[in-house]
């Protein structure tokens, strides 16, 4: 029995949604310790909430939820298209958490989901069997585990970034990627830098952070962190994307580069990747006719076989590819 | 399009629940043919009648007549038992889970705003039950329509705009309260329904909109004059729409429009062109 007397506004995580068969895993556990005055509510299967017609994705995502579930097969996907796989064959994601603590204009997950609450697969154990299995079938992997989500923005609910970098540090066959806008390296500093995990920080400009990244470290904070991981021995990533079609774009793109150049190391930075804006059609639709706090979607853009993209894709690419060229040699930088 | 221009919809099982809220929002009754309802300007209630498949066809009638369903939230207030004794008679509740006892549907209001209620689970059944009649009651409330309400409502609203408060009038143990129990009970729970009132108004207030009435209707006069499709005057509607996003003013005057005189599609077309390039040069 729990009310939410007390709450100024309402707290994020007021709520805990259980599937009655993730009670008795130590995850479960660990997150309601954690949300201690929480209301638990029981449930049968996750879809009926994080499913529910007509919720307001917008809404949730100032008063996100957790929904804690049980995943079932399959555990792995393909990589899609859309993403870059860096030249590595046997491209995989696995998606322990469904969305995002940081609300992003941009994010495709809005347009992906119904709900913007929480999903937690509590189950992490069946996905290691599942790449298990499948790294015994094809002899390697690359594996990203922070698609869906933002997994070291949530280590202090949840510490699953650890867990998947002890997993992976065991397994030389797999090279596995968690990718991060947050600045919570220290939630994982104590584990020894494995060689065959990478971590990717999203860096975008200041002035885009500001403006379309809401509630995210600022550019200094992950500069800081990727600072660290860096000098701790970690392979480190740069994933500029998604570069944003604003008023001066090409001014604040290459100042930005020049400034994550010189403020970090570049000689031991593992690679770069550059991705411009783009987004599947329906998605794209979607957000478009719902996120009215943003001018992101308001720009002309043109369609790509069901991808929405800008006119002068190709332009923007090259011009922050061109600035990085002075830095970086071009086998490390991914377009 | 509806006919009755409410935003709170409240929907009660019986008369002698509605009571308290009729006299406390100084509800009038109305002439209607198939169910006793009360209005003020923002407040409508409706009488359903016990059970779930009442409930439902009364929540599905007054939801179907409101005028603007958008700025529409819908709660049902009603008396519920308790397994649980340490809820008392007249504590009032917050339903956070509603399930179906004849289907295991289960139904899920977003509570997302501040509330003093306890918050709990709730099962409707066909039936008036007990605990000694050997039911297996899966949820610590048990009452007669909210699966049916949920399920009508939820059809018309988004879940944040649905929400159940239920009074304990019973510990399932075959007790029936007098009617001046359960209206004094309904009057303690008042300033509880009153919280969730102005909270679904305050989230009706704050939604904001980006063309606003006198715009869309300009556009619609424009898309007339034009003789645009209906497809067109969806794309005309979508770059005023972001023009508005992108540059945080006015729609531009597009007055001489109204001057020419388009005599066919093809003609309506090319102004169309020009319309765009107007918008999408800034």
């Amino acid at each position: 029995m729990k009310s939410s007397r007390g709450y100024f506004g309402v707290d994020r995580f007021s709520h805990i949604y259980v599937e009655e068969r993730a009670f008795e895993y130590d995850t479960t556990a660990i997150v309601l310790k954690r949300f201690k005055d929480a209301n638990i509510i029981p449930i049968s299967h996750y879809k009926n909430v994080f499913n529910r017609p007509r919720q307001n994705f917008w809404l949730q995502k100032d008063h996100p939820n957790i929904i804690l579930a049980v995943k079932d097969e399959p555990f792995l996907y393909k990589g899609p298209d859309i993403c870059e796989n860096f030249g590595n064959r046997h491209f995989y994601y696995a998606s322990t958490i469904l969305n995002c603590i940081y609300d992003c204009h941009y994010c495709y997950l809005q347009g992906m989901y119904q709900s913007a609450n929480i999903v937690i697969f509590v189950n992490i154990e069946d996905f290691f069997e599942a790449v298990d299995r499948e790294l015994s079938f094809l002899g390697s992997m690359y594996l990203c585990t922070s698609y869906d989500t933002d997994l070291l923005a949530l280590e202090g609910i949840l510490p699953y970034s650890r867990k998947w970098i002890e997993f992976a540090g065991r397994r030389e066959d797999l090279l596995m990627e968690i990718r991060t806008k947050s600045s919570n390296y220290e939630r994982i500093r104590d584990l020894a830098p494995h060689p065959n995990v990478i971590l990717a920080w999203t860096l975008s400009p200041n002035e885009i952070i500001q403006a379309y990244e809401k509630g995210t470290p600022s550019l200094d904070a992950r500069i800081r962190a990727i600072h660290r991981a860096i000098y701790d021995g970690w392979k480190v990533r740069l994933s500029l994307e998604p570069i944003i079609e604003v008023k001066d774009w090409e001014q604040i793109y290459i100042s930005f580069i020049d400034t994550i150049c010189t403020l970090l190391p570049m000689d031991r930075i593992y690679d770069v990747n550059i991705g411009v804006f783009r987004m599947n059609k329906e998605y794209f639709k979607r957000i478009s006719k719902n996120r009215l706090d943003t001018d992101i979607f308001s720009y002309p853009v043109e369609m790509d076989d069901g991808v929405v993209c800008y006119g002068d894709e190709g332009n923007m690419k090259e011009v922050v590819a061109r600035e990085l060229f002075k830095y970086l040699p071009g086998r490390k930088i991914y377009i | 399009m509806g006919r009755w221009r409410s935003k709170i919809c409240i929907v009660t099982a019986l008369d002698f629940e509605a009571r308290a809220i009729i006299e406390h929002y100084g509800l009038i009754g109305m002439n209607n043919p198939y169910f006793r309802v009360y209005v003020n300007d923002d407040i409508m209630l409706i009488i359903s009648g016990v059970g779930k498949i009442r409930s439902s066809i009364a929540t599905t009638y007054i939801l179907s007549n409101i005028e603007d369903i958008e700025h529409c939230a819908v709660i049902n207030v009603g008396l519920c038992g308790a397994q649980d004794t340490n809820y008392p008679l007249g504590m009032p509740i917050l339903v956070n889970k509603i399930v179906d006892a004849d289907t295991s549907y289960e139904y899920f209001p977003d509570i997302l705003f501040p509330h003093d209620m306890v918050e709990e689970g709730l099962e409707t059944h066909q039936v008036r039950i007990s605990i000694d009649g050997g039911s297996h009651i899966g949820e610590k409330l048990v009452d007669m329509e909210a699966s049916g309400f949920f399920e009508s409502a939820s059809t018309f609203l988004p879940p944040h705009r649905l929400s159940c408060i239920k009074v304990v009038s019973d510990h399932l143990d075959g007790y029936i309260p007098k009617k001046n129990e359960v209206i004094g009970m309904m009057q303690e729970t008042i300033p509880y329904i009153d919280c969730v009132c102005r909270a679904m108004l305050k989230d009706m207030e704050t939604s904001t909109t980006v063309l606003d009435e006198d715009e869309s209707a300009y556009l619609g006069k424009l898309a007339r004059c034009l003789r645009l499709t209906v497809s067109q005057a969806h794309e005309l509607y979508d770059i005023a729409f972001k023009y508005k996003l992108r540059t945080g003013e006015k729609l531009p005057p597009f007055d001489y429009i109204f001057d020419i005189k388009v005599s066919s599609k093809e003609e309506g077309k090319r102004e169309f062109e020009k319309l765009k390039r107007i918008f999408w040069s800034r």
